[in-house]
C-alpha cells in the first residue's frame, strides 16, 4: 500500500472527511493561518520596497511571532486536508508546485527575519534598504502569492 | 425573492460561462483577505497595547492597505453572490457573516471618529484608554468569525 493510501485510511484522515465539523474546522484553520502569515509578510515585503515608510521596520520583528504561529496553524490545517485526500494531491501538479512555493518561501522568511535582527535598526535610522533586502521581499511576495495561485488551481486542475 | 431569482435567471449565467472566472475571484478573495487581515492584526495587536516598537501614531497609515483588501473582497464577494444570489441570500452562515462585516464597518467608523484623532497623543504617554482596546479586540473577534463563517457557507444551509 502506498504511504499517500495509508494516510487517506488513518482515523483522522476520515474523521476530516466525514465529520461534519472536521473539513470546514481544517480549512478554517488553513485560510485563517495562511490569511494572517501572508497578510503580515505581504505588509512586511511591501515595507522594505518603500511603501508606509513612517512605520519602523523594527515594529515587524515582534510580528514575527504570530507570523510562525499563523503559519503553524496553516500547516496544521493543510496537513488535515492533504490527509484527507492524499492521493488526489499526491499526483496534483498544482498542489506539488504550492508545495514547493510555501516551503521556499517560508526559509526566504526565515532568512529575512534572521536579516531584519541585524539590518532593521539601521534602516530606521539611515531609511536606506539594500538592493539584496529588495530582492529578498520581491522574490518572498510573488512565491506566496504563486502559492495562493496553485493552492486555488489543485481545487481545479 | 423575485429579484433575485431574476438574477439567478439572467445574470448567473453569464458568470459561470466564463471558465476561468471562478478560480480568479478566488484567488483575488483570498489575496484581498490577506491584505486585510495582515493590516488589522498590526493595528488591532498594537491598539490592545502589545508590540510598542510601533507608534500608534503611524498604525492608521495602514488603512489603505484595509480598504484595498477590503475592496478586493467586496467585488469579487459580489460577484460571487450574483452567481448564485438565491442560495446566499437563504444561507445562514452568509447571513452571520453579512451581518459581523456590517458590525465590523459600524466599528471602523468608531476607531475613524473616535480613536483615529487621538492617537498621536497616547503615543505621548497618555493611557491608551479601555474603549480603544476594546475597539481593537472586537475588530480582531469579528475579522475572525468572519473568515469562519465565509469558509462554512458551503457545508451549511
Amino acid at each position: 500500500m502506498a504511504i499517500s493510501e495509508w494516510i487517506e485510511a488513518t482515523t483522522f484522515a476520515e474523521w476530516v472527511r466525514t465529520s461534519p465539523f472536521g473539513w470546514p474546522l481544517m480549512l478554517y484553520m488553513h485560510s485563517i493561518g495562511m490569511g494572517i502569515m501572508l497578510g503580515l509578510g505581504f505588509l512586511l515585503g511591501m515595507r522594505l520596497l518603500g511603501l508606509f515608510r513612517r512605520v519602523p521596520v523594527c515594529a515587524f520583528l515582534p510580528m514575527f511571532r504570530l507570523l510562525w504561529i499563523a503559519f503553524i496553524v496553516n500547516i496544521v490545517g493543510g496537513v488535515a486536508i492533504f490527509s484527507s485526500r492524499a492521493t488526489f494531491f499526491v499526483a496534483s501538479i498544482p498542489f506539488l508546485l504550492k508545495m514547493v512555493s510555501v516551503i521556499t518561501a517560508a526559509i526566504l522568511t526565515a532568512d529575512m527575519q534572521r536579516k531584519l535582527v541585524v539590518a532593521a535598526p539601521r534602516i530606521d535610522s539611515t531609511g536606506v534598504i539594500t538592493g539584496p533586502l529588495k530582492a529578498l521581499s520581491w522574490l518572498t511576495i510573488s512565491l506566496w502569492l504563486f502559492a495562493i495561485v496553485s493552492g486555488r488551481l489543485t481545487a481545479y486542475l | 425573492m423575485a429579484a433575485l431569482y431574476w438574477i439567478y435567471a439572467n445574470i448567473s449565467p453569464h458568470i459561470y460561462a466564463i471558465s476561468w472566472l471562478w478560480i480568479l475571484l478566488e484567488i483575488l478573495h483570498y489575496i484581498g483577505l490577506c491584505l486585510l487581515l495582515g493590516a488589522l492584526f498590526l493595528m488591532d495587536v498594537r491598539l490592545l497595547g502589545f508590540n510598542r516598537r510601533l507608534p500608534l501614531g503611524v498604525i492608521n497609515d495602514l488603512v489603505p492597505l484595509v480598504y484595498i483588501g477590503f475592496g478586493l473582497n467586496l467585488i469579487t464577494g459580489l460577484i460571487f453572490y450574483l452567481g448564485n444570489p438565491v442560495s446566499y441570500t437563504l444561507n445562514p452562515a452568509f447571513q452571520v457573516k453579512m451581518l459581523l462585516i456590517l458590525i465590523a464597518g459600524f466599528n471602523g467608523v468608531f476607531y475613524r471618529w473616535k480613536i483615529y484623532p487621538q492617537l498621536a497623543a497616547w503615543d505621548r504617554g497618555v493611557p491608551v484608554p479601555l474603549y480603544a482596546k476594546s475597539v481593537g479586540a472586537l475588530s480582531l473577534f469579528l475579522w475572525l468569525i468572519v473568515v469562519y463563517c465565509g469558509r462554512v457557507i458551503p457545508y451549511v444551509g
